[in-house]
């Protein structure tokens, strides 16, 4: 019996070719795209899902309560906190261990040359207790117990020996201690939230940088721990929070997150590497779920209008025996049939699409079929082939077979209303979608366009070099810039904008007595303001004039001083009304010394990152320099980028001795910042496109169905008198007022939907009135433009001959 | 075989009730050719669809073989039906998308016969009715007269105890309508029951008792002559 239902549902497909044609293609584009959303949403699901003990695994990280981090915590720990752990908590704690933050500190050297451009991270040898890191060749991570060993992975020995076996050869620490590489590891797959190309020891580490492991006051380390049964996590972070506050001037929260939630759960400030969104992954599943459902309403809508083509064969059925259950099997047999025929062309098309996925979300994403994948896959096809084909199946089994036989059919209103259903439905969707997306769109340019308080355009940013390197070759630098032609000036500063901030601090104010809480401070050098178009209110920027300027530490009094220049929201915090008032007034802050500030400017409020962040008071201390690197800009004025940038390049690693060069462009950062918003708007736009399309697909096969059933009446009303034009209004009229009904509809949905995404922006445009109006206009107009075709080939037909076929 | 008793089937639309039979009884015996005759709008069809058990009486009794099955439900009736009447249709209402073959053997995947049966009974009844040549066609590569005798096919292949056809001829040349009737007229006399409804006169005498109706009612009931039989062979 089921090879009859199939050898008929083939034959039926086959004779109905544009039927089958857009059915095929409309289900094929839908769930093509959605097996990409779902390759992509569980992709990002699954980062570190397959470390060991994943489930019991935990980074612990923190928050400055009273501060402004910048972030919503910070990742890293302090390095001290692992013995604490382990001392103080070994009731509660299963296992820790630690990942040594990258550090400027540290560098790999080859024949004497910097390597760069990987991270190299220390480690305790336990750390495969809770990684996943399979050696390749020679000793897994016990050999991090040895002072002198090292560890690569198999990229790295590959770029740095052109060999991935180099066990036993040596690289230096610091271009000091010699390194023994004692194994290679595999590479850390990319669907991890680590970041690590090789592993030293963590005691190497301590012996380089033994204050980073006596206080519990700076962050350098990831720590990661595991607990024992029925301990809490978060009864260990309250305790944990409690003892980092203990001698600190600002309360800590510590918190334990779950390791497989770190990718979509965590965008902490120095994070390993730039982690996902949990809103991305949900906007890709309701994306793939809506598209799904648009090419399942074409089916429903397409089998349903040419219902009456197969009535005469149910009809017939029926007569012969067929019960109204085994009928319904028969359709949704073919349903399934149709689909799964689908699924085989969207399969070729996902992997010809996948590259442009990988390359859009800078994954690796392949399509391959183990027995679970295959599973699903099965499970889709059957889940959509019956959600899809049991409204026509239930439908068309219950055709009277009477008046079937006897010719007098009529299709019934209830489907067509049905139909009409669809057809609003999927056309709202479009709706909603396509006001959506023009408004993120809009959102995203608006955040990228608001003044910025400085000039982001020809600024070339350069890698981050030490403030030694910087001392030492700056004025060479800079002297021989000049040389260059374009280039207007340079400067450095701890951070540029679009960097985060590192210095966040508490400013004394002796005008008033009154102390700031959490105002970001900049070390910078001369022509910062300048380079970067900050622009002052009011006093001077810095200058090798006023020697005062420059930080400078009395160690007789134990106490440092600097000119200082504080932005607008800074002056206001401060309860000075006016910039004129702030000039000369004291800004005086502490850390571990006295330092007293003279304001000697006052510059316009900048955007130093996102605008998802409000505008925050800060301060530009001259030759302030806490980190130990620093990041140089030159401002140039050639339209020639390229050559400037080669020079400039070529410049620098001449004068700082590095053998690389990856400068960027202020403009390309400031990109970075919104490159999620910039996906998610490429994402709605990639798929409320691929929506219209299968909407008019789904159209076209209606208004081919409806011109071809209306063809008498055409006839009718040509010989009567009716114009071509008369004629192709009737045909499309019936389209037109659902698309109509369908944006009235989805107005309200469009408009509640885009003004909840907008509330979570600090500065934002308003909904726009007449983006409802242009969606109306595009859906109506596309909608026309699919059906007039059709409407305008048998509105012109000859009368007679569709009367002969009567 | 068959007995109606004040059958009465009346249709019901939102403005209009129309009575299509009105207190309908007669009696139909197992071997008889019945030919069902009257002017359009008779009742004719309904009279034909509701012996053959494809709608429901609004009051009467029909009884089949000794049962009542005025009230049966149509999952019931299905039952019936497919393993006792055969249909012939005026439109032949094969299914474009099967083989003769396939078309043939519809019924019997309906009543789970196995395949090896199937195949035996389906090709004996091609044979006889002379259409085993064409078993890999599709309806539309036959003539009207071949369609229809692949639909006598179908309806036999079920080896039915009546047969109900619902102008057999009206869409055949005289040639091949004649061929239909010589063929409804063998059967009979193999002992199967038939009922047909036709305009046909002519067609109507291959019968040996005619039912004419008007308005629902039954007009006159007559046997047909044999002479009038024989004169045709």
């Amino acid at each position: 019996m089921f090879k009859n239902y199939l050898l008929t549902a083939w034959r039926a497909l086959v004779k109905q070719k544009l039927h089958s044609a857009l059915n095929i293609i409309g289900l094929s584009v839908g769930i093509a795209a959605s097996i990409l959303m779902w390759l992509f949403a569980q992709d990002e699901l699954s980062y570190d899902a397959f470390q060991p003990n994943v489930s019991n695994s935990y980074r612990i990280a923190q928050n400055y309560l009273e501060y402004d981090v910048g972030a919503e915590g910070i990742a890293v720990t302090p390095a001290k906190l692992r013995s604490v752990l382990e001392n103080q908590f070994s009731d509660e704690v299963e296992a820790v261990t630690h990942l040594g933050g990258d550090s400027s500190n540290m560098r790999l050297y080859k024949d004497n040359e910097k390597l760069t451009g990987f991270s190299l991270m220390s480690a305790t040898a336990n750390i495969k207790q809770f990684f996943n890191i399979p050696t390749v060749f020679g000793a897994d991570s016990d050999a991090l117990t040895k002072p002198d060993q090292l560890l690569l992975s198999r990229s790295l020995a590959l770029r740095i020996f052109g060999n991935e076996n180099v066990v036993g050869q040596t690289l230096k620490l610091n271009n000091q201690l010699v390194l023994t590489i004692a194994g290679i590891f595999e590479d850390i797959p990319g669907n991890s939230h680590l970041n690590i190309d090789a592993l030293y020891s963590m005691a190497t580490q301590r012996q380089y940088s033994p204050a980073l492991f006596s206080h519990l006051n700076s962050n350098s380390a990831f720590t990661y721990v595991q607990l024992k049964e029925g301990v809490s996590p978060n009864e260990i972070a309250s305790k944990l929070g409690q003892l980092m506050t203990e001698g600190r001037n600002t309360k800590i929260e510590a918190f334990l997150q779950p390791l497989a939630d770190i990718h979509l759960h965590s965008n902490f400030l120095a994070e390993m590497k730039t982690n996902g969104s949990y809103q991305t992954v949900q906007l890709a599943l309701v994306l793939s779920v809506f598209i799904l459902l648009v090419a399942c309403f074409n089916f429903i809508n397409m089998a349903t209008a040419r219902s009456s083509l197969r009535a005469k064969e149910v009809g017939v059925r029926k007569a012969l025996g067929a019960s109204r259950q085994q009928l319904i099997q028969q359709f949704l047999a073919e349903a399934v049939m149709i689909v799964s025929i689908s699924t085989v062309f969207a399969l070729v098309l996902v992997e010809t699409l996948l590259p442009w996925l990988n390359g859009f979300t800078g994954k690796s994403i392949e399509l391959i079929f183990s027995w679970s994948e295959s599973i699903s896959l099965l499970l889709m096809i059957f889940l959509v082939g019956l959600s899809a084909g049991a409204y026509p199946a239930i439908f068309i089994s219950s055709f009277s077979t009477l008046r079937v036989l006897s010719g007098d059919f009529n299709r019934g209103k209830s489907s067509i209303l049905f139909r009409k259903l669809l057809v609003c439905l999927q056309s709202g969707i479009a709706v909603v979608l396509i006001i959506s997306t023009i408004t993120v769109y809009q959102q995203i340019n608006f955040l990228k366009n608001l003044e910025l308080g400085y000039e982001r355009e020809q600024v070339l940013v350069m890698p981050e070099i030490k403030n030694s390197e910087l001392i030492r070759g700056f004025d060479t630098f800079e002297n021989q810039l000049k040389n260059i032609p374009g280039v207007v000036s340079v400067t450095s500063g701890e951070q540029l904008p679009t960097m985060k901030f590192n210095f966040i601090t508490s400013v004394n104010l002796p005008h008033n007595g009154e102390t700031l809480d959490t105002v970001p401070m900049v070390g910078v050098n001369y022509h910062y303001l300048s380079t970067l178009g900050l622009e002052l209110m009011t006093g001077r920027d810095f200058s090798r004039q006023y020697p005062g300027d420059y930080y400078q530490m009395n160690k007789a009094s134990d106490s440092g001083s600097a000119g200082v220049i504080i932005n607008e929201s800074a002056m206001k915090m401060a309860g000075w009304k006016t910039p004129a008032e702030a000039l000369g007034q004291q800004w005086n802050w502490d850390r571990g010394t006295t330092n007293n500030g003279t304001v000697v400017g006052v510059v316009k409020d900048l955007r130093f990152v996102s605008a998802h962040e409000p505008i925050q008071p800060i301060s530009f201390i001259l030759g302030y320099f806490l980190q130990g690197r620093d990041t140089l800009a030159i401002k140039y004025d050639s339209a020639d980028h390229f050559l400037v940038k080669s020079q400039v390049d070529k410049l620098f690693g001449k004068v700082f001795a590095m053998p690389r060069v990856d400068s960027t462009l202020l403009t390309a950062n400031f990109d970075e910042l919104y490159v999620k918003e910039d996906k998610q708007t490429s994402l709605l736009l990639n798929f409320t496109g691929l929506i219209i399309i299968i909407t008019c697909i789904g159209l076209f096969g209606l208004a081919s169905f409806t011109a071809e059933r209306r063809r008498k009446e055409v006839a009718l009303r040509k010989i009567l008198g009716a114009s071509t034009s008369n004629l192709v209004l009737t045909l499309t009229s019936e389209f037109s007022k659902l698309v109509l009904i369908a944006n009235i509809l989805a107005w309200p949905i469009a408009y509640l939907s885009t003004s909840y995404w907008l509330e979570g922006f600090s500065v934002r445009i308003d909904v726009q009135w007449w983006l409802f109006l242009l969606a109306s206009l595009l859906t109506l107009s596309i909608s026309w433009l699919t059906v007039a075709g059709l409407s305008y080939k048998a509105a012109s037909a000859r009368p007679v001959s569709s009367l002969r076929c009567e | 075989m068959i007995t109606l008793n004040n059958i009465c089937k009346i249709f019901t639309t939102e403005d209009v009730e129309t009575t299509a039979l009105n207190n309908i009884t007669l009696q139909i015996d197992t071997g008889e050719f019945v030919a069902i005759m009257g002017p359009s709008g008779c009742g004719k069809s309904t009279l034909l669809n509701t012996l053959g058990m494809l709608d429901s009486p609004t009051s009467g009794e029909y009884i089949f073989n000794d049962k009542d099955i005025a009230g049966f439900s149509e999952k019931a009736l299905s039952e019936i039906r497919k393993h006792n009447l055969g249909f012939i249709f005026q439109s032949f209402n094969l299914i474009d998308e099967l083989t003769v073959y396939e078309n043939v053997e519809l019924p019997l995947l309906y009543q789970k016969i196995d395949a090896s049966e199937r195949k035996v009974r389906v090709q004996a009844v091609l044979n006889r009715m002379n259409i085993g040549h064409r078993t890999s066609h599709l309806p539309q590569q036959l003539s009207g007269g071949q369609q229809q005798r692949v639909a006598v096919a179908r309806a036999l292949v079920i080896e039915p105890k009546l047969i109900l056809a619902d102008e057999p001829t009206g869409n055949l040349d005289s040639n091949n309508g004649e061929e239909v009737m010589n063929m409804l007229t063998e059967l009979n006399q193999q002992g199967t029951t038939i009922i047909m409804v036709t305009h046909s006169e002519e067609h109507a005498a291959y019968a040996n008792r005619s039912i004419r109706l008007f308005d629902g009612q039954v007009m006159v009931q007559q046997a047909i002559h044999v002479e009038n039989l024989q004169k045709e062979a």
